[in-house]
């Protein structure tokens, strides 16, 4: 068992790295793979061009970027969705559940609605992430009943402030007028047009929470057997519940003020991972991380490719190929689903 | 120069207009009742450039021009009635009118039709349909004549620059990208008003795609455009933080330009100026 799982791991990534591989060296503007190994090859050996060719800028200043970023957001919504389903128990839950998205959906609407000289690149997800966070800590303050932190009431809460917040949202594009067309594009998220310096901003927000996630996996597995089992064989239950709720959001807050939101990767990887290798959390959230990544990339070729030089969003992609491929994955393997 | 005169004449046609269409020239006595509804900024515009200013009732929040309205607005004689999708009809139907432009096909447009108000949706979508929807207003609210002059007078206008650009061997013509968002790139594309003004003006725009589609970054780099044109703000965004841009040839020579958008997508009586400040873009000191 151990054996398969490891295995199933190893394959994910050599599928991981042959499909960003392929995302390279296809594109709109057509570049032979000759050329565009030659273009990655210069710039490891950092000796970049003055005066850099159109196909040089296009490799790695909107490409490479990109697919980087897709990869990273993918990782952190699934791996994200896969601590919300299991800390919530709730198959249902995604990374956008909790209300964090709202947050940093607001905070994005706020700094376009208020600040439209100030609103850039850069300022809006830093508005967006402080809305995240103060979506979190109002759910977790709401969620907590007499120092504990029961699933019902964090999920309740969850519900509440999000839908609070999605209508603050709405009265807010209504007030906007002429920044409502900023607003509703940010809304339906997407990764193009990020480049380097937000790929950096998402990946220490990742990078912490992926840590924390794995470090209380074992606890998490426990705890899913039940409460007052784990409470005997010695987990903090309340305690790693609340680093997980902490450690999911943080990881939600990065991905979605980033690239605003993008449905279905949250929702659907962390079950097909489920179904493939199982629900010991030490091997899912790496295989969660994996899936995610795959699949945003995939999802993202597509949408900058298949009508190109014109663009799809890719939440429809992601729901068009994702949906399927689920219910392929349900049908095939419905036996061994476990929760 | 010619830029500035045309404000001018038309200011010009504007006033001649006033006094003949408006206040009781020819048949007053049934015009003066009029109370018309427009429920797009171009049909707006279209209706006082025809001396119409007093008989319209109603507007959208959109509408922003001219400067007249906004006062009329003010003293309480133009009712604001929502953006042209969501209209109100209670509050419509309360202005008592006897004509409701719609900018869009709406199922309201029947249901007037049996409180006999008489409705039409007028939504040009090229210079051709602009000129005939000018016309179709007149008509409909009987000063043809003016009407007659001031399509006339805009198809002179359009076919003066037509005339200078069409002189510009092709070879020579700047190669154009408008920019109607900057972060989802959306754009101009074939078949839009945009389009066509870019083409009159003696440019050429490089995005083939119909519509208004969102374009992939990789091909805007690969086009490479001379001129890119925002149709809000984005220049100074552009210049400072499109690393990714830096070579393409419009950033490089600094001919990014912010163009006022309700003179190129509304088809109404300014395309003019806004066809001549494109002109004026591509063909400086000409």
């Amino acid at each position: 068992m151990r054996g398969r799982r490891f295995f199933l791991l190893v394959l994910l990534l050599v599928i991981a790295a042959a499909v960003m591989l392929a995302a390279v060296g296809i594109g709109a503007v057509m570049i032979p793979l000759r050329e565009v190994a030659g273009i990655i090859w210069n710039a490891l050996r950092g000796s970049i061009s003055p005066s850099p060719l159109p196909a040089e800028t296009i490799i790695l200043q909107v490409r490479l970027p990109r697919i980087l970023l897709g990869f990273f957001i993918g990782a952190s919504l699934s791996v994200a969705g896969t601590a919300f389903q299991g800390l919530l128990q709730n198959p249902l839950a995604d990374p956008y559940t909790i209300g964090v998205s709202s947050g940093a959906a607001l905070g994005a609407t706020a700094a376009m609605l208020f600040f439209p000289k100030a609103a850039s690149t850069f300022t809006i997800p830093l508005a967006a992430f402080a809305g995240a966070l103060l979506a979190l800590f109002t759910v977790y303050r709401l969620g907590s009943v007499g120092g504990r932190l029961p699933v019902v009431t964090v999920l309740l809460a969850g519900v509440v402030v999000s839908s609070f917040l999605s209508a603050a949202i709405s009265l807010g594009m209504l007030l906007a007028r002429e920044q409502m067309r900023n607003i509703f594009f940010w809304l339906a998220g997407g990764l193009g047009q990020k480049g380097w310096p937000l790929l950096l901003f998402i990946i220490p927000y990742f990078a912490a929470g992926l840590a924390v996630l794995l470090y209380l996996s074992r606890d998490l597995n426990l705890i899913l057997l039940g409460e007052e089992d784990a409470l005997s064989l010695g987990v903090e239950v309340e305690q790693t519940k609340r680093w997980i709720l902490v450690a999911a959001s943080l990881i939600t807050a990065g991905a979605v003020s980033v690239s605003g939101m993008i449905g279905f990767v949250g929702l659907i990887v962390p079950h097909a991972m489920r179904i493939l290798i199982g629900p010991d959390h030490r091997y899912l959230y790496p295989a969660a991380l994996l899936g995610g990544g795959i699949f945003l990339v995939a999802a993202d070729t597509f949408a900058r490719t298949v009508i190109a030089p014109a663009e799809i969003p890719v939440g429809i992609i992601t729901a068009f190929l994702g949906a399927p491929f689920f219910i392929y994955l349900l049908r095939r393997h419905r036996e061994k689903y476990r929760f | 120069m010619k830029k500035h005169m045309l404000p001018v004449i038309l200011l010009i046609v504007v006033v001649i207009l006033l006094a003949g269409c408006g206040d009781g020239g020819s048949g007053a006595g049934e015009k003066e009742e009029l109370r018309i509804v427009s429920l797009m900024p171009s049909n707006t515009e279209i209706l006082f450039a025809l001396g119409l200013g007093d008989a319209v009732v109603g507007v959208t929040d959109y509408c922003n021009y001219p400067p007249e309205l906004e006062k009329a607005v003010e003293e309480g004689r133009i009712q604001r009635m929502g953006d042209s999708y969501n209209v109100n009809e209670e509050l419509l139907v309360s202005l008592e009118p006897d004509l409701v432009l719609f900018g869009f096909a709406s199922d309201a447009v029947e249901r007037l039709a049996g409180l006999g108000i008489r409705a039409e949706v007028i939504y040009p979508k090229s210079l051709e349909e602009t000129y005939a929807s000018i016309r179709l207003i007149g008509e409909l609210a009987g000063c043809q004549s003016e009407a007659e002059k001031l399509a006339a007078d805009m198809e002179a206008a359009v076919a003066a620059v037509k005339e200078k650009a069409a002189a510009v061997p092709d070879a020579e013509k700047p190669r154009v990208l408008m920019l109607l968002d900057l972060d989802y790139l959306y754009v101009a594309g074939a078949g839009t008003l945009e389009n066509e003004l870019i083409a009159a003006a003696g440019g050429i725009n490089v995005v083939e795609v119909q519509d208004y589609p969102q374009i992939n970054e990789e091909a805007i780099i690969n086009y490479n455009p001379d001129i890119i044109l925002c149709s809000f703000p984005f220049r100074d965004r552009i210049l400072a933080e499109k690393e990714a841009w830096k070579g393409i040839a419009a950033v490089q020579n600094e001919a990014v330009y912010d163009v006022d958008g309700d003179l190129i997508n509304r088809p109404g009586p300014r395309l003019v100026q806004g066809l001549e400040q494109l002109y004026a873009i591509f063909y400086p000191g000409q």
